[in-house]
């Protein structure tokens, strides 16, 4: 089970790095203007973006790019963007 | 249990994919959340006393815990002082309306000169400040982490305290402010040193004491308590949903993607990733800083 795990994340380790880049860079750029919820507005918008971005490009190098899989990762990037625009907007 | 079952653990029924994590399953979730949202807004407006914005932080229970952290340390208790609670109330607002978060305001005006200014004749003191907290507990641990803090909540020569908690907007945001005065009475004890300290550098006090300024019973700032607040909700919520969402998705990516099932999907390692760090970033989006 963990092998072909670890086979899969190896398989595609370049993309799962550029993943892991763009989330620790929304985090931070998020607890970074903690003070500016503005920016941390603008920091949660352009993190989901481009983790939806992220998604698209994957699907079409592995060649299994399709609407449905587009409107999954757009609507997971959706609830994570509501969920943290909802805590901005209570703190 | 079938239903159970079909929400959230992949097999033949549901096409090896658990409905929760499916596109209408996410969707239905993120209306909820949003209807939910909506619902305590309504709520806040109608019952402010049940959720209100204020934090859960009351002047007395910081004196108090204060209190039980220097008993453990076998120091002497401190005394409220209204004087010095009305300083610290003055302080806080001194800092909403010329909008700093400092020690010293950008005129130059010092902590002790809320002390002086109300009469208050000190022989020792200090400050300690403290914004967006929402408990007094982790006031307390943020300011016992902090030797220059640590140092003013265990100083023996202290006898007197004052804490205003008062909510306003610094620098552009809604902020929960913490002001914690101490002082020693001129002439209580033996004077070895005069010198007050706030958590960063000491001041030194001044020889000249003003009268007494003080006339009647002074409040000791905002008290507002509600029950909860409707960000602690938010939170909770958040959590608790993103809690179930990683789960499911990690029992996808432990039981289906071995079997090499093939369907058409989202990368459910990488969707359980995001989500994480949805979580983390709502763990960190405010916390709370010490001055």
């Amino acid at each position: 089970m963990m092998n072909k795990f670890c086979e899969d994340i190896g398989e595609h380790f370049g993309h799962y790095l550029a993943l892991f880049f763009i989330l620790g860079f929304g985090i931070t750029s998020f607890v970074f203007f903690q003070r500016t919820p503005q920016m941390q507005i603008v920091s949660a918008f352009l993190t989901t973006s481009f983790y939806v971005l992220w998604g698209i490009v994957h699907h079409y190098i592995e060649k299994d790019l399709h609407i449905r899989v587009v409107i999954e990762y757009m609507t997971v990037a959706l609830l994570g963007f509501l969920i943290l625009w909802s805590i901005i907007y209570r703190a | 249990m079938s239903f159970l079952l079909n929400l959230f653990f992949p097999h033949y029924g549901n096409n090896h994919k658990a409905k929760i994590i499916k596109t209408h399953g996410i969707f239905i979730l993120t209306l909820s959340f949003v209807l939910f949202q909506v619902f305590l807004n309504f709520f806040v407006l109608a019952r402010p006393s049940v959720l209100g914005y204020s934090s859960n932080i009351s002047p007395e229970k910081i004196i108090e815990l204060t209190n039980i952290e220097r008993a453990r340390t076998n120091v002497s208790p401190l005394r409220e002082n209204r004087l010095l609670s009305e300083a610290a109330r003055q302080k806080a607002a001194d800092m909403f309306a010329f909008n700093y978060w400092a020690h010293v305001s950008p005129s130059g005006r010092t902590p002790w000169a809320f002390f002086t200014d109300l009469g208050y004749k000190y022989q020792y003191a200090g400050e300690n400040l403290a914004r967006d907290f929402s408990d007094p507990e982790s006031v307390i641990k943020a300011w016992l982490n902090s030797p220059s803090h640590r140092e003013n909540l265990f100083n023996q020569k202290y006898q007197e305290i004052g804490v205003a908690v008062v909510d306003g907007t610094l620098q552009g945001v809604e902020t929960t402010l913490v002001v914690q005065l101490f002082g020693t009475p001129y002439g209580a004890i033996a004077p070895k040193s005069s010198t007050p300290k706030t958590a960063e550098k000491p001041v030194v006090v001044p020889i000249e004491q003003p009268e007494p300024l003080f006339n009647e019973i002074l409040s000791k700032g905002q008290e507002t308590v509600p029950v909860s607040s409707p960000l602690d909700i938010t939170k909770a919520t958040a959590f608790v949903i993103l809690g179930i969402l990683i789960g499911v998705f990690a029992v996808d990516v432990f039981v289906v993607s071995p079997k090499q099932i093939p369907r058409l999907s989202s990368r459910s390692f990488a969707q359980m990733v995001f989500l994480l760090a949805v979580l983390v970033a709502s763990f960190f989006a405010k916390q709370g800083s010490i001055l």
